[in-house]
């Protein structure tokens, strides 16, 4: 070598290889502890959730535990036992359908109060509600055929089958729902046409009742309004005796535009109930086929939405006022049963005997019944949160969206399998379910990050790391070599020293 | 808003809507009119937000429910809110009728405290429902617009004492969010909505007068919807709408003739028969030699038509028979406003500037009056450089009673709230520095940049300056001043990514050179021979 | 030898040597460069210069275009028809009217104020006073605000007219200026399409009265001017348009859009004028005062043999040329080009519309429609213009220079004096010995290192001491000495009395020169190291000087790359003749930044506007030259 000449390399001035490396290493360190402090920050927060659990509630039917008691009072039945076996079984089909593990038995002592018994009487051919137990009279003479109505009955009250048609009236379920009462005069005279109506007073008569029994299926809140001028937004037809609507005037007969209706401060869902007073010119006003032939009041149902009543008052020139009670009711009346059937109130069957009331049988079967779809409806909610969540590898989760998750899981635990409660109860916890696996749905937060992409950061930041990282390696590297070129020399020397 | 129920009965049949319009002409030829329309709920009251819920039955005539709703969820006692276009000027124009006229939206509120959920978030609400309820974008007046000021905004109405405790107490229980947007632009999608809260709608009464393609051509123009409570009485809400128009603008020969058809394109074509009371106001000047017609029977110098007998189409007319062309110089009429003030912020720099205002008082006795000033937190005041003036002379005795709230960057903003005293016939004059922040670039506004809108100042005339708080005694009228255009330091947004790329690419160099002299090996290398 | 070997090599070199080979190669480079730095420097000068020269090529410019597409020029149909025309004739009859029994200037703003408070717009006169250091002056504005329908009036729109009209020196009354204000205030009263305010001013005198105007709008009334607050105000003035309009008809509308210290306006608003009043006012738009198919130049043109004389691309060389020579002319002073140069410091975007005087065809009626529009057009505007728009040269009217265009000139000049301060500290601190000695024939395999030893063997260098901070203080002396001169200049007593003035300010600068030659002896003097440091020094800072200018004042910095050439130039100790010319050159130059102060009143400029331009000479200009006297100096006393 030419160089051997020349000092070492450590007689040059304030350099000593060991400094040099600490400095190196120094560096590393910084870039080292720096590089997961980095991606953290940047990192979107991605909480996992419980996803096994929500597949494996996908595609798991439920099934609400129905016990029924046979009670044979008077002893009718020759072998009890088999009566209730053959009921059993031919009840099976449309429970089983409807989602409900229908027990039935023999009477026993201890039955928790939301069983139901099945009181057999002897006497005329007759049965009759009360709560919970169904009164049967049977005349000795044809016990054959009572298995058959006896099922039939039974179907009807414990599993009651709607037609599409109803079905698609129904509203979807929610806990809150507000009542919007509406008295609309499409235009307002000094006569014939009424400011204000008594709805205060009457409705506490009439609707409340109602109310109070439908009370554990919803929470209702109830307003009232009056209009004068709520014009329509098309022209009935001109016939002999007044005004038509047609069949397809009737979808656009809810005039949104012109009537304020909208409720803008709560999201629950609103059943619209209206009573429309035509003008002058229009009466009397009529819905073209309509099915009752009472000339005062037209009556329709909007699915989902609400219900209307066209009123066509008599001309006996009274002075612009209040509705005269004695109509108010009338309508009320009209109103209760739309209201039934919006919220899916199954019809009466031939042993209850008042209908104005509602049977704890209908009430159990409609709660079953929303419980039943709440419980699907929050499952696919959850499938499809936990489906986008996975293919959006952007997408944030955050502490609130995992919370509402897993209390939709909890509540649906309930149901899987189902435990022994009252259908109220059930309902709750369903109800629960659904809110809570919506709201965790339409979280907004999870749209958060979802535009910006990560190929942007490193673009923009590669001006910034490529200079500093090739260095960085390039000296590591060098010096590296250097290191271990010394760490052989110093081992040959030390042989050399040896031999 | 739930009726007590011993008045179940009372309720249908007493609630009570009445309307007026007000037509003033002014000195410089333009006309001011005002609309208002008063519904009274008869003996109900506002929500109180701990014992009773949302979910009782309200049941309402002609009471709009849609405001109904909004105030009973969320329990406001007191709510006003006003929409306005245009700069008053107070200098030709006068006292408006309807005191509220800055400019851009403007609303507060005054809520009873306690209840599950606290007063700012029952603000937040109501504040979007009633952006929702008047396609308003209120929604935007986030908390860096709001503020409880002590003074300016009192209640208007009565506040129910909601808890017993002793009388005293009752006003604390009270508790006021105001907050104003000065850039909102008022149009026809706030008109609509406005509308239908009218019993009639717009299509009989006076209502039937406010068609938007003339309104919204007038020189000024502003909605307010104003909710109170009144004891003995019930909840009032008030709605009015007033505008300025220029006849002479219109007309082809310059003159300042108008009548309803000019004005507003319409005439009445029936009364609302839902109105109890409904009447048409014309403030005639009385040295001109003025023309009104139909005949009006007067009632101090103010004509009068009632609409219950007036003969239909009804088109009132304003003529000055005299005068051919109007000329601005020799106008009858002499509207000015007892105080006017000026207020300007000249920026010297894009981070320092100067607020100017002077208040003059036009009466020959001295005023006091309370002076407010909101500006969100990127304008800093400097305090210490209140400097008050009148006519040159320094008078830092002129002020009566400070009280400031310093902004929190990124939050709330500045609250100013002297009492000054007035000297008869004097413009007082005080100037502070402000500096302006800078601001976090996600803060700047998306949309094209002008610059920031300040909310205008209001000035309240007060009798006695001494009275105690919480709640403002003083029910006066108040003075707003114009808003502000401030322009703070905006980045180039257009090139982001190239500052981004500059900056690191510069750190790069940096961060090369040091490391390149602190690791670098120093050899003896042989080149050649000395 | 095969690549793959060549790798290998490579790889296995160990780090001595290949650190060795990389020393080598970096000396050669070096030693490249060293060898060829005259060469660079020249050719620096060449590129700058000609790239000076070659401005005017249509090649380096580009067409306007529109940047904002909110601003849609010419895009609304005008509404202002003879009626209107009529009133402005009125008006017109009504101040020649006072013109002819010479109103006094109280009278004249009374007449605009009553005539605006007639239309309904609140209006009042604002009387003021400069007080400066030679004369006072005092005048009367008169102004009105007219509050646009629906506006919350927090931003505004300024239509100025100036009651006189300035043009090369000569003085004419704006009558038609302010007619055209006033009925175009009538006229505009009765639309409610305005977004913004609009504030018509019509201003006393041509410059002073816009000044105390904005001075007093803005509240920055500087110490020598007194005038009351304004009473009427609006809110941020966006943009503003002055009308002069000086003959009874006009041909062509010239722009003028230069501002005070080479301020421009966003060249947005001058483009969409030009679209607005070629498709809706159908004039001709052209720079300056100049017709636009002028022919300048004339007596050069004659010297060119007539095939040139008339070539189309000669004579657009021409045009161009002296548009930009008139830009500069403005500029390098810091001057404004007309009443609209004071609204720039605002960030207010302004120009002037000059009617040029002819015997037609156009008149109120023209003017009337392009205001209109280009009032519509700005009424349009939703934020800032964009920030970009700043840097340009206008070649023609329809033309520009992008600053990209323009500005290397200038640069390439100064990174080649930057060069020379360098060598020149180079070779004060280094001197070469030549030395005669053999190649050792150690290692001659070694191919690479060859040339490296024989330059080393050939060249030797030694050092010497660089007398720096002798060299610093005499800079200092000499700006400081020019410094005191200028607070001379700007005292009131001595600019009464020329003569002393001048002559205070030539002994300074003359003290500037002894000083140094009397206290510092001779040999250092004389020394090399000494006369190559303070050229370093002083070429550096003139260096950056041009660098830095060239971006707040591109015409400045191209006059003064062109001025300080002689300065470049290495220093020749013993041509006795070159040395007197370079001494004389020198100071000459300096001189000549003084008579240019004195003839265009720059110090009243500071005063009045703060233009920089005469500080600027005095401080920095003048004392680099005499850095440069120095050395030929000393060497002629002392050889």
């Amino acid at each position: 070598m030419a160089d051997t000449a020349l000092p070492a390399e450590s007689a040059v001035a304030f350099q000593t290889p060991s400094i040099r490396r600490l400095i190196i290493l120094s560096y590393w360190v910084a870039v080292i502890i720096g590089l997961p402090i980095w991606l953290y920050t940047t990192s979107i927060q991605r909480l996992s959730l419980s996803e096994s659990q929500v597949i494996s509630l996908q595609g798991q039917p439920v099934d609400i535990p129905v016990n029924l008691y046979l009670d044979d009072v008077d002893n009718i039945l020759a072998n009890s036992d088999h009566f209730v076996r053959t009921l059993q079984t031919s009840l099976q089909s449309c429970t089983s359908s409807a989602g409900l593990a229908l027990v039935v038995s023999n009477a026993q002592s201890s039955t928790s109060d939301y069983d139901y018994r099945l009181v057999l009487k002897a006497g005329s051919a007759d049965c009759k509600i009360d709560g919970r137990s169904l009164r049967w009279e049977v005349n000795r003479a044809n016990k054959a055929s009572l298995a058959t109505q006896m099922t039939a009955t039974l179907c009807e009250l414990l599993a009651p089958r709607s037609s599409a048609a109803d079905e698609r009236r129904v509203v979807q379920y929610a806990p809150k729902v507000r009542l919007s009462f509406s008295l609309l005069n499409e235009e307002v005279f000094m006569e014939d046409s009424f400011s204000s109506w008594n709805m205060e007073s009457l409705f506490q008569g009439h609707v409340a009742p109602l109310l109070e029994r439908l009370s554990p299926l919803h929470n209702f809140s109830v307003e009232s309004q009056t209009q004068v001028y709520a014009p329509l937004a098309f022209d009935p037809q001109r016939v002999d005796n007044g005004h038509v609507i047609s069949r397809d005037q009737l979808t656009v007969f809810v005039n949104s535009a012109e009537w304020t209706l909208a409720s803008g401060v709560t999201t629950d869902p609103v059943l619209h109930f209206l009573l429309f007073i035509p003008s002058k010119e229009h009466r009397p006003l009529q819905i073209e086929s309509s099915i009752e032939h009472d000339d005062y009041f037209k009556a329709f149902l909007v699915p989902q939405w609400g219900g209307v009543v066209i009123y066509n008052p008599p001309a006996l020139g009274q002075p612009l006022g209040p509705l005269p009670d004695t109509v108010l009711q009338d309508v009320l009346s009209i109103y209760k049963n739309q209201l039934l059937a919006l919220l899916g109130v199954s019809a009466n069957c031939r042993c209850i005997t008042d209908s104005s009331d509602i049977s704890q049988w209908q009430l159990d079967a409609l709660m079953r019944r929303r419980t039943i779809e709440n419980v699907n409806r929050s499952v696919d909610a959850l499938n499809s949160i936990v489906k986008v969540v996975n293919s959006i590898q952007q997408m944030p989760v955050g502490k609130d969206v995992r919370e509402d998750v897993n209390t939709a899981l909890d509540a649906l635990a309930k149901f899987y399998p189902p435990l022994p409660l009252s259908p109220s109860e059930l309902l709750a916890y369903s109800a629960r379910a659904l809110s809570t696996s919506s709201h965790a749905f339409f979280n907004p937060g999870m749209l958060a990050l979802l535009y910006f992409p990560d190929a942007h950061n490193y673009a923009v930041y590669l001006p910034l790391f490529a200079p500093i990282l090739v260095p960085l390696f390039v000296t590591g590297i060098k010096e590296f070599k250097v290191w271990r070129k010394q760490r052989k020399q110093q081992k040959l020397d030390s042989h050399k020293k040896a031999e | 808003m739930i009726l007590s129920c011993d008045f179940l009965a009372a309720q249908a049949y007493s609630d009570r809507f009445t309307e007026s319009l007000v037509i003033r002409p002014l000195e410089d030829g333009k006309v001011a009119s005002l609309f208002t329309f008063t519904t009274l709920m008869a003996h109900a009251s506002g929500r109180d937000p701990i014992n009773d819920s949302e979910d009782k039955p309200q049941h309402y005539t002609i009471f709009p429910l849609s405001l109904g709703q909004i105030l009973r969820e969320y329990a406001i006692t007191e709510l006003h809110l006003t929409l306005n276009a245009g700069k008053w000027d107070y200098l030709h124009w006068g006292t408006p009728e309807d005191a509220d006229v800055g400019s851009g939206a403007e609303m507060w509120a005054w809520m009873a405290d306690g209840g599950a959920d606290s007063i700012d978030s029952r603000w937040v609400g109501v504040r979007n429902a009633v952006s929702g309820l008047l396609c308003a974008s209120l929604s935007s007046l986030s908390i860096q617009r709001t503020t409880s000021p002590l003074l300016a905004f009192p209640p208007l109405g009565d506040l129910p004492v909601i808890r017993p405790t002793n009388q005293t107490d009752a006003s604390k229980q009270y508790h006021l969010r105001h907050a104003s947007l000065p850039s909102e632009h008022v149009c026809t999608e706030n008109l609509t909505p406005f509308l239908k809260l009218l019993p009639c709608k717009s299509s009989s009464g006076l209502a039937s007068l406010l068609n938007p393609h003339k309104l919204f051509d007038a020189d000024w123009h502003g909605m307010g919807v104003h909710v109170r409570w009144l004891e003995r009485k019930g909840v009032e809400v008030k709605l009015t709408f007033q505008a300025v128009v220029d006849p002479v603008r219109y007309s082809p020969t310059h003159s300042r003739d108008a009548s309803l058809g000019s004005m507003f394109d319409r005439a009445i074509e029936k009364p609302c028969p839902v109105a109890a009371e409904s009447m048409i106001q014309v403030k005639s000047p009385t040295d001109a030699v003025f023309h009104l017609s139909p005949d009006a029977h007067m009632e101090n110098g103010i004509a009068v038509y009632d609409l219950a007998e007036a003969e239909y189409p009804l088109d009132i007319s304003l003529r000055w028979p005299a005068e051919l062309s109007f000329n601005y110089l020799f106008s009858s009429v002499h509207t000015s406003a007892p105080i006017r003030v000026t207020r300007v912020l000249r920026d010297a720099s894009q981070t320092h500037g100067r607020l100017t205002v002077s208040i003059i008082n036009e009466s020959n006795h001295t005023q006091y009056v309370a002076y407010l000033e909101t500006v969100p937190w990127f304008i800093q005041f400097y305090l210490h450089t209140l400097r008050i003036t009148v006519d040159g002379e320094p008078r830092p005795d002129l002020l009566h009673r400070l009280s400031y709230t310093p902004a929190i960057p990124h939050a709330d903003p500045t609250v100013f709230e002297p009492i000054f005293t007035l000297p008869p016939l004097k413009a007082l004059r005080f100037t502070m520095e402000v500096e302006k922040a800078f601001l976090r670039y996600t803060e700047h506004p998306p949309d094209a940049q002008r610059g920031w809108d300040l909310p205008p100042a209001v000035v309240l005339p007060i009798q006695n300056p001494d009275l105690p708080f919480p709640i403002s005694p003083y029910k006066s009228q108040r003075i707003y001043t114009s808003t502000l255009l401030v322009d703070l330091p905006t980045p180039d947004f257009s090139m982001p990514y190239n500052v981004i790329l500059m900056t690191s690419t510069l750190v790069a160099l940096f961060f090369a050179n040091i490391f390149n002299t602190l690791t670098r090996r120093f050899v003896w290398i042989q080149t050649a021979v000395a | 030898m095969s690549i793959v070997q060549k790798v290998k090599a490579i790889l296995s070199r160990d780090e001595i040597t290949s650190a060795k080979l990389r020393l080598q190669r970096r000396r050669r480079i070096t030693n490249f460069l060293v060898q060829r730095m005259t060469l660079l420097r020249a050719l620096l000068y060449v590129a700058g210069y000609t790239w000076l020269l070659l401005l005017p090529l249509p090649q380096l410019g580009r067409g306007i275009y529109i940047d904002e597409n909110a601003l849609q020029p010419g895009q609304v149909n005008t509404y202002w028809d003879w009626s209107n025309v009529h009133s402005a004739d009125l008006y017109l009859g009504q101040l020649e009217e006072l013109r002819d029994r010479n109103a006094s200037k109280a009278e004249r703003a009374d007449f605009v104020r009553t005539e605006l408070l007639k239309m309904g717009i609140s209006s009042e006169v604002q009387p003021y006073t400069f007080a400066l250091s030679t004369e006072v002056l005092t005048g009367q504005n008169a102004y009105g605000v007219l509050s646009a329908p629906r506006s919350s009036g927090t931003e505004a729109i300024v239509i100025s007219a100036s009651w006189i009209s300035q043009r090369d020196g000569i003085e004419t009354l704006n009558l038609r200026g302010v007619a055209t204000i006033l009925a175009l205030a009538k006229f505009l009263k009765g639309y409610s399409l305005w977004a913004k305010d609009l504030i018509f001013v019509v201003t006393d005198d041509y410059m002073s009265g816009m000044h105390a105007f904005l001075s007093a709008y803005h509240d920055a009334v500087p110490n020598n001017l007194a005038t009351p607050p304004l009473n009427v105000t609006s809110g941020v003035i966006w943009t503003a348009l002055n009308i002069e309009y000086p003959g009874h008809s006009f041909s062509e509308i010239g722009i003028f859009h230069e501002g005070l210290n080479a301020r421009l306006p966003n060249q947005d608003l001058i483009n969409s004028f030009h679209v607005v009043s070629a498709h809706t006012g159908l004039v001709q738009v052209t720079l300056y005062d100049t017709l636009y198919g002028a022919r300048p130049f004339t007596e050069l043109r004659n010297l060119l043999p007539s095939v040139l004389k008339d070539h189309p691309i000669v004579d657009g060389y021409l045009r161009r040329a002296r548009n930009i020579l008139q830009h500069t002319s403005f500029q390098t002073l810091g001057k404004a080009s007309g009443p609209h140069g004071l609204f720039h410091q605002y960030r207010i975007d302004a120009f002037t519309l000059y009617a040029i005087p002819a015997m037609g065809p156009h008149g109120f009626h023209a003017i009337g429609k392009i205001m209109e529009s280009t009032l519509r057009t700005t009424n349009n505007l939703l934020e800032r213009l964009h920030a970009s728009l700043f840097f340009y040269i206008f070649t023609t009217s329809g033309t520009f220079l992008k600053i990209g265009a323009y500005l290397p000139s200038v640069i390439c000049i100064s990174i080649a004096t930057m060069i020379a301060a360098l060598q020149s500290w180079v070779n004060a601190g280094w001197q070469q010995i030549q030395t005669i000695s053999v190649p050792d024939k150690k290692d001659k395999e070694d191919a690479s290192s060859k040339e490296i030893v024989t330059l080393d063997a050939l060249i030797q260098w030694t050092t010497r001491p660089r007398p720096v901070l002798l060299t610093i203080v005499v800079m200092l002396l000499s700006h400081g000495a020019m410094a005191v001169a200028w607070r001379i200049m700007s005292y009131s007593f001595f600019r009464q009395i020329p003569w002393l003035m001048y002559g205070s300010v030539g002994l300074l600068a003359l003290s500037s020169l002894v000083l140094p030659v009397l206290l510092v002896e001779r040999e250092i003097l004389l020394s090399p190291a000494f006369q190559k440091t303070l050229k370093a020094f002083s070429l550096s800072l003139t260096s950056t000087v041009l660098s830095i200018t060239s971006l707040l004042n591109f015409s400045l910095s191209a006059v003064l790359s062109i001025a300080f050439l002689p300065t470049n130039f290495p220093i020749n100790a013993n041509n006795k003749g070159l040395r007197t010319n370079e001494l004389i050159s020198h100071l000459v130059l300096a001189s000549l930044g003084l008579i240019l102060i004195d003839s265009q009143e720059s110090v009243k400029d500071w005063e009045l506007f703060g233009v920089w331009f005469a500080p600027f000479i005095t401080i920095v200009y003048i004392p680099l030259f005499l850095q440069a006297a120095l050395i030929p100096l000393i060497n002629i006393l002392y050889t």
